[in-house]
């Protein structure tokens, strides 16, 4: 197999940047800056070629690099991309130009460390959506918990030991327990074949197993991977680390997390569980629906009632991820396709508003929404950029959120009929159809437009009548270019997904395909229009590409 | 070769270290030399290390026959995991040496006895880890243990050390009885003391004879306190607070990775026969120590107390090792071998980095071993903070790290092993773990510093400290090297003979 140094450059490009920032003086702040941002952009620009050079209908995973690293366990270095990990890294790469952007007024004390970890953790991440294979996986997973540990806890608010240590606990939990899973996976899967390897490729062969013994683990599996993933989501019961690390965070920290840690929660369910251990997901597929709706409408009701600017977006971090959650467990190609790309666009406008409640923080050193009111007067420029991102976020067509929005509840909406959600410690059930859950998942939409307009009438809108509101000056150049890249997107997104979708469509195909492949020969679920989502435009989505077929 | 011929041959390692303490326990009287009895402990550390090396280079690594490996009329054996752990204590007992060069003069207790002891308590171990027949074992660690009790009172004007000294001296004193009493149960049972002729006893009679189990019991309950497991941990914490730090640093890493080998040769050569009866034991003991050590380390104040919960814990983590050894296939227990000499030895690296900053903070006047007194070390020394960092996370088992390979296999062996129970138990546990080892972190980087008096930086502390952190982060990244020699050596492992 031929090795192709893009992804590795790609990902330790940060890194060899944070070891080269050692070399600074701590003195030299401006430097300091400048050579991160050098940097940063640098990481964006390899990253690019990713996007026109990855051949969509070609091998499942591209751009391959393999290679011993412990061979002793079966620990290969091996990465490659698809069109799902593709889009996120390019969302990483992009999040982390504009983070490191962002800093440059943010940060004024122990400026080098700051870099240094804002680096670290970049590599971090990328190295989790380039893996592909376990060990290695789980090695950037868990490694990059220790410089975003540092981010909240050096930089952060006041509550910053407290939030950091939250954080760091709870996925760390996570993380330990998924890797039970991964060890279970691993030695099933040698017992079996002889061949101990953490490769996932050839681990995703087990999920064509049917066997009542690996049935039965698997589902053990599925768990201790849903504990891992769903922490990182963070779905419902597992979300409570999140508001407070959010608001605790400097603003690229809180960026960075919205925009790209969470979607490693994500990432996991739809690069591991679904392909390889479908029938536990089938199995769990309930719960896990019930909980993605649930944390929809639980995170937009909580949003709805803070008074902190930057916790209202956090929990309405927690309502889209459930969208997400969502459209990744309709398991048909459409509700797959629109939850990837709402984890970009996600990570687009959620990233996009944090940065704006970051820009205002700066400003008045408050996040309060009551000690604002009447700013479009004062800073109208920075009105405009966050209605832009604040109607991004509710899912206004012609920007991205509604393209994700609605081909989520497309795919929501045919997911068959005849779940039953089991009432504890009764023999009564309760029968949940796709029609169901989209309805609820609407209800969510509409939360989610009545807590972001209100937040923005509150603030935006009435008198400017606190004193200290008015001599804040509008947003300067570099703070335009952080946020420009990301309205660029979101109309590109909104307007024309075409070229996204296209990355997606056919590795999402795969996984629909490794799906039904083990599903029970009564009800099995065939793609059928596979090209349409070529076609597919905004406002003008095609009808279910997913219809049933009996045998 | 006549047996005792091969047998001194085998011992050389032993012998030159045993001389070279009494040569250098003469060249302490002479007031000239004083200076250098430290460095050339270190250097004759070294030098049997070489000696120590030697034998699988001019050998071979297979030219072992199963055979020739014992000596001493079957006493003593040389396998791979007899040099392995020579190996880990030299190297431990080398680091610790280095720590203390500068420490003792800053304690005021500078003197040459202190590394003949080192040397001595190092060939206890050797023997230890060679022994194959309970009376071998027994000699070993008897001089280990007698050795130890002098250094942990080594700070003679100090109470707290003391104090330290004879609570471990008698618990120690009564636990050395109970091993002997347990010895000679056994051999009123089975009519050896020979763990191999014991294991080939099993084949034939039955392992319910109260007796036997009696005795088990007893040689559990005193290796339990040798490796502090709860419930025989009640020594650790007040001897590791009260001993000189250096001291702590060898006695926590060193003489329980030897404990732990004993343990190895009885359960699992010796009363492999019995799995079933010592299995239970064993996981009571294990979680115990995993649970009862973490959650005490999170309350506690001191560093050295916190170190010596976080051992007790981490006493638990390797239990599972032998208990993984309880399997009948053979490549479960090796991996269970494999696991544990991993952890063992890479603890042995992050322990004595972690001891080695509590030594930097000992300065004039200042015990310097609070959790606060790290506070701002980020500020005042990155590197040092850095290194402190890196044990930190180690220890937790993060990845990339040392620590984290050590972990992994052990949570592997217990999965190979069908005991997903221990091993959920185990993660847990480091989750809580990770906790109190964060608090060190914080301290370090996010608080401001408590005192502006010197660290007490020496050449010998930095290149200990140098040696541990290149080892946890070479290891963390790159550990297939320390896996191949890890296993190799279990190739060499006696069988039956």
């Amino acid at each position: 197999m031929s090795n192709n140094w893009i992804l590795t450059t790609i990902t330790f490009l940060p890194l060899v940047g944070a070891l080269g920032l050692l070399f600074f003086n701590k003195e030299s702040k401006k430097a300091i800056a400048w050579y991160a941002t050098i940097v940063a952009f640098l990481g964006m620009l390899v990253s690019f070629p990713l996007f026109w050079r990855y051949d969509p209908h070609g091998a499942p995973f591209q751009f391959e690099m393999n290679g011993p690293w412990i061979p002793s366990i079966g620990v290969n270095y091996h990465v490659g991309v698809d069109g799902i990990s593709i889009l996120l890294i390019l969302l990483t790469t992009v999040l982390g130009f504009l983070s490191v952007l962002s800093s440059w007024t943010a940060i004024t004390e122990r400026v080098k460390e700051y870099y240094v970890m804002l680096l670290i953790l970049q590599t971090g991440m990328l190295g989790v959506f380039i893996s592909l294979d376990f060990f290695l996986f789980y090695v950037f997973w868990e490694a990059m918990l220790v410089p975003m540990y540092f981010l909240i806890g050096v930089w952060g608010g006041p509550r910053r030991l407290y939030a950091a240590i939250k954080f760091f606990l709870y996925t760390l939990l996570g993380s330990v327990l998924m890797l039970l899973g991964i060890l279970a996976l691993y030695f099933f899967h040698g017992s079996m074949t002889g061949n101990y390897t953490f490769d996932v490729v050839t681990l995703m062969e087990m999920g064509r197993d049917t066997s009542p013994a690996w049935v039965s683990l698997a589902r053990w599996i599925f768990l201790a991977f849903f504990v891992g993933f769903a922490i990182k989501v963070p779905m419902f019961p597992f979300h409570t680390w999140l508001p407070d690390a959010h608001v605790e965070a400097p603003t690229a920290g809180s960026v960075i997390l919205a925009g790209v840690l969470l979607k490693m929660g994500t990432y996991g369910f739809v690069r591991f569980s679904l392909p390889m251990l479908p029938e536990a997901t089938r199995h769990y597929l309930p719960w896990m629906l019930g909980l993605s709706v649930v944390g929809i409408l639980y995170g937009a009701m909580v949003a709805m009632v803070q008074k902190d600017w930057k916790k209202l977006v956090a929990y309405s971090s927690v309502s889209h991820l459930g969208f997400c959650m969502l459209g990744i467990f309709a398991l048909n190609e459409i509700g797959l396709n629109g939850g990837i790309l709402q984890m970009i666009n996600h990570g687009i406008s959620t990233g996009a508003l944090f940065l704006i409640v970051g820009l205002i923080y700066e400003r008045r050193h408050t996040r309060m929404i009551s000690d604002f009111g009447g700013l479009s007067k004062q800073l109208p420029v920075y009105a405009t950029f966050f209605l832009i991102m604040t109607l991004s976020s509710i899912g206004l067509p012609a920007l991205n959120g509604f393209i994700g929005e609605f081909t989520i509840l497309m795919g929501a909406w045919h997911i068959p009929t005849g779940f039953h959600l089991p009432i504890p410690f009764t023999s009564k059930a309760l029968l949940f159809s796709g029609k169901v859950w989209s309805v609820c998942a609407v209800l969510g939409i509409v939360l989610g437009a009545a807590y972001m307009l209100w937040l923005y009438q509150r603030t935006m809108f009435g008198k400017l009548d606190k004193p200290e509101n008015q001599g804040l000056k509008d947003l300067s150049f570099r703070e335009v270019m952080t946020l420009a890249p990301l309205v660029v997107l979101a109309f590109w997104i909104g307007v024309y997904p075409k070229p996204f979708m296209e990355i997606l469509q056919p590795s999402v195909q795969r996984i629909v395909q490794q799906m039904s492949e083990s599903a029970p020969q009564t009800a099995r679920l065939v793609p059928t229009a596979a090209a349409a989502g070529a076609s597919r435009r905004s406002g003008s989505v095609k009808a279910p590409v997913a219809e049933r077929v009996h045998e | 070769m006549s047996d005792l011929a091969q047998g001194l041959y085998f011992l050389r390692p032993e012998l030159l270290l045993s001389f070279y303490g009494f040569f250098l326990l003469l060249l302490s009287t002479l007031p000239v030399f004083r200076r250098w009895v430290g460095g050339l402990a270190a250097l004759g550390c070294l030098l049997t290390l070489g000696v120590v090396l030697s034998f699988p280079y001019q050998q071979g690594m297979n030219v072992f026959q199963a055979s020739d490996l014992f000596f001493f009329g079957n006493l003593m054996i040389l396998d791979g995991m007899a040099l392995f752990f020579k190996g880990a204590f030299l190297l431990a007992a080398i680091l610790s040496i280095l720590i203390s060069l500068r420490y003792l003069d800053t304690e005021g207790v500078q003197s040459g006895e202190y590394y003949s002891l080192i040397c001595f308590a190092v060939v206890g171990m050797m023997i230890m880890a060679s022994g194959t027949d309970l009376l071998s074992i027994f000699v070993g660690l008897e001089l280990m243990a007698i050795c130890f009790y002098i250094l942990v009172g080594y700070l003679r004007g100090n109470r707290k050390s003391n104090e330290a000294a004879m609570k471990y001296f008698l618990l120690g004193a009564f636990s050395t009885g109970v091993f002997v009493y347990g010895a000679s149960l056994i051999y009123s049972a089975k009519g050896t003391t020979n763990l191999y002729q014991l294991a080939a006893r099993f084949e034939q009679g039955d392992p319910h004879s109260p007796l036997l189990i009696l005795g088990m019991i007893l040689l559990t309950v005193s290796l339990g306190f040798k490796v502090a497991a709860v419930p025989f941990h009640m020594w650790a914490p007040d001897a590791y607070e009260g001993a000189p730090t250096a001291v702590t640093a060898f006695l926590s890493t060193a003489s329980k990775a030897a404990a732990f080998v004993a343990f190895v040769r009885i359960y699992a050569v010796g009363f492999l026969g019995m799995r079933d009866q010592w299995l239970p034991l064993l996981a009571v003991l294990s979680v115990a120590s995993m649970t009862l050590g973490n959650t005490s380390a999170l309350l506690q104040d001191n560093m050295k107390r916190m170190l010596a919960y976080s051992s007790i814990a981490h006493a638990g983590y390797v239990l599972i090792g032998i208990i993984v050894m309880s399997r009948p296939e053979v490549d479960t227990m090796q991996t269970g071998m494999l696991s544990l000499m991993l952890y063992l030895m890479i603890y042995t690296f992050i322990n004595l980095g972690a001891f080695s900053m509590v030594v930097m903070l000992r300065r004039e006047n200042l015990a310097g071993d609070r959790v606060v007194d790290f506070s701002g070390l980020h500020q005042r020394s990155p590197m040092a903070a850095f290194a402190m960092l890196v044990f930190m996370l180690s220890l937790a088992g993060i990845p990339a790290t040392a620590g984290f390979i050590g972990k992994y296999y052990l949570f592997a062996a217990a999965m190979k092993a069908h005991f997903a129970w221990l091993a959920v138990v185990m993660v847990l546990n480091s989750v809580v773990s990770a906790f109190y080892y964060l608090r060190v972190v914080w301290h370090m980087y996010q608080k401001p510093p408590v005192d502006s008096v010197r660290y007490a930086v020496s050449p010998g502390l930095v290149a200990a400290v140098g040696i541990c952190l290149a080892f946890n982060l070479l290891v963390g990244i790159f550990p297939e090297t320390l896996i191949e020699l890890t296993r190799r050596s279990i190739l060499m492992l006696g069988r039956a003979g």
